[in-house]
């Protein structure tokens, strides 16, 4: 009997310090994570697709609408629209989405008088090319073959006319064994055409990292000497920053060519997929604003000085001001109204308009959820 | 709140010296319960910030109206006290519409002051819950009182009414999360279905 007792408390024991160690993996309490749980709101946005002079467009999980109110076009049952862009080059504004279509991404233009929406066709120097994502500043990725090996592109498109110009192609080749990994823009200004990250990975996980540079479009390819899984970046045309999901901060000047960044700082984090990243300079010092994936901590700071790209790096978890809303949140798109004044979409709480007035203290307002201005 | 704990557990105290005359049971009876019902998070309390969260919703303890299913066998060791153990699964969804669960497993020490065709069981549990919400799961202590009135029509099989309170402590290791280290309590209400013999 006493030893059937001792084996029942020994393995109860073991069990007990077995899941307890299970629990080393949360970022936070399990009853706080609960006690500071929120309300899903109706809306579950996917992106914010951009402004005009007016009205904001938005993708939802039922398909893109706008602030006035207006359906622009309802998801269709099997047919969901994953990606948007806003074109306003033309006086008037296209809506262009892709759409999956039996397991092929289509690019449509919204028609807005009723006719069918017309399917875009896209040149590409690249052979079998298929379309992969359209991108929020409209370019699209496809992937194909050049000289016979797995490649990939990113085409520039006019949609009024629908025809590719293929001279600003930027290809990246030779990558026979690679993945399309992420596509990362910097939080707020995914609408603009500029700066992104394009990222391939192996299925053993060796990856490969391109810089697009806003302006000319050039690419170069950043090696980053470990964690090489990347979570968003920033860059004030000067320096350029990036974070990786496990929470390793580099930077590398940009006037020159950018290959090797330099690590600065492990910062003790685990970050998203597109985890959200807004740059600021205030009084000489940088801060890039984070969420991280600790999910009730509200936003992550780090800060350095201006174009630096070595320690000391500070870090602050700031959860009052501008950040008093943004706990238990997933951001999934963000828009720059203007400087340091964000709207900020998230899965399943709402859009809420924040004002950040001190990076570093928490200075500034946060309204929402759904109660934003233009 | 106190004052009404006590007037109960008076009344029982009280109503055990009236009936405790004629035990139904000897040492060695038995007792298998089914039970289902609901759970009420009641209150979390933070050891770290000294706050307590009480009720339902969003800002409390951020969960909402649950449920519970369970099993338990017990033994009688004198014809008042019985001992033994029980097992359950129980589910509240979150405001944001994930779920918690638990899954208490523990001992079980049972008096029944009243005993026949009408019952009042009074127990103590005392074990542990595996619980569950996102990326967050843990094994930890788990505690129990609870009361019930159980009604036999015939000579073995009778239904209940039980309510009591759960008490689950949350002890975390690590430094991100230990600063959240808590106490939640629930309020069951459940029916069973007991055979005895």
């Amino acid at each position: 009997m006493k030893r059937t007792l001792t084996c029942i408390l020994t393995i109860t024991t073991l069990l007990t310090l077995l899941f307890t160690s299970c629990n080393a993996d949360a970022s936070a309490g399990l009853f706080k994570q609960l006690a500071d749980a929120k309300k899903p709101v109706e809306i579950r946005y996917r992106q914010i697709i951009g402004k005009d002079d007016t009205d904001l467009y938005f993708l939802t999980n039922d398909g893109i609408y706008k602030t006035d109110g207006t359906t622009i076009r309802g998801n269709k049952k099997g047919h969901p629209v994953y990606e948007a862009y806003i074109d306003k080059s033309p006086a008037t504004h296209y809506i262009i989405y892709l759409i999956n279509d039996g397991g092929t991404a289509k690019v449509y233009r919204f028609d807005p008088s009723g006719n069918p929406d017309p399917e875009m066709t896209f040149g590409t120097s690249l052979v079998e090319p298929k379309i992969k994502h359209l991108l929020p500043n409209g370019k699209v990725v496809v992937q194909g073959k050049k000289s016979g090996k797995n490649a990939f592109a990113i085409i520039e498109h006019n949609y009024t006319y629908d025809t590719s110009d293929i001279s600003k192609e930027v290809l990246f080749e030779d990558l026979d064994g690679y993945g399309l990994d992420s596509i990362l823009f910097m939080s707020g200004k995914q609408q603009d055409p500029a700066e992104f990250i394009i990222s391939f990975v192996t299925s053993g996980g060796s990856y490969k990292h391109y810089y697009t540079e806003g302006t000319t479009a050039k690419t170069y390819e950043l090696t980053l000497n470990k964690n090489k899984n990347l979570a968003g970046f920033w860059t004030n045309g000067t320096s350029l920053y990036l974070i990786t999901k496990d929470g390793n901060l580099y930077g590398s000047d940009i006037t020159d060519v950018p290959t090797g960044p330099t690590h600065m700082k492990d910062l003790s984090r685990q970050f998203p997929s597109n985890a959200f990243v807004y740059g600021m300079s205030s009084g000489g010092t940088t801060y890039l604003i984070t969420k991280t994936k600790t999910a009730n901590e509200a936003l992550f700071v780090v800060s350095f000085a201006d174009d630096t790209i070595t320690p000391p790096v500070n870090t602050k978890v700031i959860s009052t001001g501008y950040a008093s809303q943004m706990s238990n949140v997933n951001i999934v798109s963000a828009f720059e109204k203007s400087a340091g004044n964000l709207l900020i979409a998230t899965e399943k709480n709402g859009m809420f308009d924040i004002t950040i007035t001190d990076a570093a203290t928490g200075e500034g307002s946060s309204a929402g959820p759904e109660d934003y201005t233009l | 709140m106190k004052k009404p704990l006590t007037a109960i557990l008076t009344l029982l105290v009280l109503s055990s010296a009236l009936f405790a005359a004629a035990p139904h049971y000897d040492k060695g009876s038995q007792l298998f319960s089914f039970k289902v019902g609901t759970t009420l998070p009641t209150f979390t309390y933070f050891f770290g910030s000294k706050d307590l969260k009480g009720g339902l919703g969003e800002g409390k303890t951020g969960m909402q109206v649950g449920g519970y299913g369970g099993i338990s066998y017990q033994v009688f060791n004198t014809p008042y006290t019985a001992i033994g153990g029980e097992i359950g699964y129980n589910f509240n969804f979150a405001v944001d519409k994930e779920l918690f669960t638990a899954v208490p497993f523990y001992a079980k020490y049972s008096y029944l002051p009243l005993q026949g065709k009408w019952e009042i069981p009074i127990s103590t549990g005392l074990g542990f819950a595996y619980i569950k919400y996102k990326d967050a799961q843990l094994m930890t202590l788990y505690t129990n009182l609870e009361v019930g009135v159980t009604w036999y029509p015939g000579e073995h099989w009778g239904v209940a009414l039980n309510t009591g309170l759960w008490l689950i402590p949350e002890f975390n290791y690590n430094d991100a999360p230990k600063k959240d280290n808590a106490l939640a309590g629930f309020v069951p209400i459940t029916v069973s279905v007991t055979y005895r013999q």
